[in-house]
């Protein structure tokens, strides 16, 4: 007997509107490791992605019924946590999105950033790159090229959905992407002195 | 707005490691550099209660109001672990009996039967001044919420860490005032209570005790600062909208 096929968190959410708890558990659970991991990377506080994670779920379970199930969960829990986000920032004074640039304009190009700091694979696994280095330069980086760059790197999530997410086109997607790349590869390889 | 990167070729993905055709190897070379920066910093593990305290919120926001008159702390204190049961006369002869063997106990000076029947009680009271302890504080931080709220009409709405800092940093509330008695003080410090978004109504909860702190139940207090002991194990979450 085939063993029974995983329920897609679009029927989850179906599921939970009708009052099922059992689906918010599960929901939970799957989303968990990968939705505190973005709070944190984007608010860069424990206390507070706890906070906005369970402020995410608390919305996911007053909007349940609200939900199309034709949509895609992923993009639309993320909405709900980046908008959250959002209101952190507000309430923080905008501390945390200062960033060195005030407007998401065009920094140095990917290809050249990348060009630049290409050397031997071996090299590159055998230098120590603090997180606390990437970490201050990501945070660095505009709020809206920040977000994109983490639901696109550290989340996997496809162009389209990061598109859902951000309420933009794609192409405004991937361009937040390259200028989010081409900065943080330019400003780690100046910290190395490697420019 | 139009894809930056030249000719067609996606190298986002290549950093990510998705592409196949990079556009020269000084770029792949490039692109796995940047990625083993990119990869130093990892993500934390979620706290481990995380999903059972984002329940709780959820059953507690979705909790029905209490039917019955707000009350004090110290009421919730006599009557609720004290309330009258059937059979009160036969527990009246068992105590009396208690007594009397303790008494006995007392008067033959068997020291260790008289540890047996104080020391629990010892607990039991020590116990239930924490628990008092704590519901006056959780009344503290509701009076405090709504004097920040009067004192910032129309401010954005505040939650939990958030709403910890402006209380403490406004004068409000003392950090104290966030730490349960019967957590063991430092021992969960401000995380000891977890506030929720400030709600318009007067019987939404707003701040609570984190589940374990005490043996009897977690406290809750209410937007009007009345003070409830609950059991987490009569929440019951309902889907909003319902």
């Amino acid at each position: 007997m085939p063993a029974e096929a995983p329920r897609r968190d679009e029927s989850l959410v179906t599921a939970l509107a009708a009052g099922d708890p059992g689906a918010l558990t599960e929901l939970m659970h799957r989303y968990q490791r990968p939705l505190y991991g973005y709070l944190v990377r984007m608010l860069g506080s424990r206390e507070d992605a706890d906070d906005v994670f369970q402020e995410t779920f608390l919305r996911v379970v007053r909007h349940a019924g609200r939900f199309d199930p034709s949509r895609r969960f992923r993009p639309w829990v993320y909405a709900i946590a980046s908008n959250l986000i959002k209101n952190t920032y507000r309430a923080r004074g905008n501390r945390a999105s200062q960033s060195l640039e005030p407007h998401d304009e065009e920094g140095p190009s990917l290809l050249s950033t990348l060009v630049g700091r290409s050397r031997e694979p071996s090299e590159a696994a055998q230098r120590e790159e603090s997180a606390e280095r990437v970490r201050s330069a990501v945070e660095r980086l505009p709020e809206k090229g920040r977000n994109a760059l983490v639901l696109f790197y550290y989340q996997g999530l496809p162009y389209a959905e990061i598109a859902e997410v951000l309420e933009v086109p794609v192409g405004t997607v991937k361009s937040r992407i390259h200028n989010a790349l081409g900065k943080l590869g330019h400003e780690l390889a100046s910290k190395e002195g490697l420019s | 707005m139009s894809s930056p990167d030249p000719e067609g070729l996606d190298l986002a993905a290549l950093v990510r490691g998705d592409a196949d055709a990079p556009p020269s190897p000084e770029a792949a070379l490039g692109a796995a550099a940047l990625r083993a920066d990119l990869d130093q910093w990892s993500a934390p593990e979620p706290p481990a209660d995380l999903a059972e305290r984002t329940l709780a919120r959820i059953a507690l926001a979705a909790a029905a109001p209490p039917v019955h008159e707000p009350h004090s702390a110290l009421e919730v204190l006599t009557t609720q672990p004290f309330a009258p049961a059937p059979g009160t006369k036969r527990r009246g002869l068992v105590i009396r009996l208690c007594v009397q063997a303790l008494a006995a106990c007392l008067l033959f000076g068997v020291s260790a039967s008289f540890t047996a029947f104080v020391y629990p009680a010892v607990v039991h009271a020590l116990e239930e001044g924490r628990l008092e302890a704590c519901q006056l504080r959780l009344t503290r931080l509701a009076r405090a919420l709504e004097a920040y709220r009067n004192a910032n009409p129309g401010a954005d709405p505040l939650h939990g860490a958030a709403l910890r800092r402006a209380l403490i940093e406004g004068g409000f509330a003392t950090a104290e005032d966030f730490v349960c008695p019967g957590a063991g003080g430092d021992l969960h410090g401000v995380d000891s209570f977890v506030g929720a978004k400030p709600g318009a109504r007067d019987d939404y909860p707003v701040f609570w005790d984190r589940f374990g702190n005490h043996p009897q139940g977690f406290n809750v207090v209410y937007a009007d600062a009345r003070v409830e002991l609950l059991d987490v194990n009569d929440l019951q979450l309902k889907p909003a909208g319902r």
